[in-house]
């Protein structure tokens, strides 16, 4: 997804590739705003309205606009966050990942664990996995070295591995049977 | 990154985050902006009615003839202090009729210092 063969980049998008943009991040975005939020249909109304301003051409967006989006969805979300009157804990059958097996303890394990990483390095997982971005990508969203990145990756994949564990055996010895 | 972060970056990737609702339909969001313009263009024009209204009305009001106040004989409540000033000024039959007409209906305050009566007693 390098920059130059990436259509969508630019100062004003079309409708076309304001969807596009949808398509492809919407989900990971959801998720990353889950983070800030406590329930998924306020994250899901904040990515809304992101798009919703990109659609109406009411925002210009910089050249990255990957980097762009999920810094407007995180400001959002915050904004939400702060405006609501009380904030109530997220409800445990409030599940926004889903395990392509059906393996519903492990999507609460991983959605719970995510939560608990610190947003600099939540954000670099989800971009990396749901997102599909490389560190280099990463790195120019976030607007920090690719040094600190793979850092902030490398720490989160490990406690991510730690603590998800048991739930990737219970997976292997599924697919042994 | 070693063959078990592949590993393992490929294992998380089996769980899918939810999918947001759609978009909706761009005919739908230009029909949002062409819904704010109308009401915008509907609250300018009704404005400038009442505006337009009122500003016609206004002189009609601020002097009265002798006559026109005349011819409220058939509601005298209508008729304001000035009003009643000036019919008493202008048009004495015409104020005994409205007098009448409006004792009939309600009673002069006499305490109050700004009442009929006192600046109908005014030298």
């Amino acid at each position: 997804m390098g920059e130059q063969d990436n259509p969508l980049s630019g100062a004003r998008l079309t409708a076309d590739a304001v969807r596009a943009l949808y398509e492809r991040h919407g989900p990971a975005l959801v998720a990353y705003a889950c983070s800030f939020l406590p329930d998924v249909s306020a994250a899901e109304d904040a990515v809304h309205g992101v798009f919703l301003r990109l659609l109406r051409n009411e925002i210009e967006t910089p050249q990255s606009p990957v980097s762009y989006i999920y810094r407007a969805v995180r400001n959002t979300a915050l904004n939400v966050r702060r405006s609501s009157i009380r904030e109530s804990p997220l409800a445990e059958n409030q599940v926004h990942f889903t395990h392509q097996s059906g393996d519903h303890e492990a999507a609460l394990g991983l959605q719970e664990l995510l939560s608990e990483l610190p947003e600099e390095q939540r954000e670099a997982v989800v971009m990396r996995i749901w997102s599909g971005m490389t560190l280099e990508e990463i790195a120019v969203s976030t607007e920090v070295s690719l040094n600190t990145v793979a850092s902030r990756y490398r720490y989160a994949l490990e406690k991510l591995r730690e603590r998800m564990r048991p739930f990737q055996k219970d997976r292997a010895k599924k697919d042994e049977q | 990154m070693n063959e078990n972060d592949r590993q393992f970056e490929d294992f998380l990737r089996e769980f899918k985050p939810r999918r947001p609702r759609a978009l909706p339909d761009d005919r739908l969001i230009g029909l949002h902006v062409r819904r704010l313009a109308a009401a915008a263009v509907l609250v300018v024009s009704i404005g400038s009615m009442f505006w337009v209204a009122l500003s016609h009305k206004r002189p009609a009001t601020q002097q009265p003839s002798s006559d026109r106040l005349a011819h409220r004989q058939d509601d005298p409540r209508k008729l304001t202090l000035i009003q009643w000033t000036r019919l008493a000024e202008r048009d004495a039959k015409a104020l005994e009729v409205n007098l009448n007409e409006a004792s009939r209906r309600s009673l002069p305050g006499f305490n109050d210092p700004n009442s009929l009566l006192r600046v109908l007693a005014k030298p």
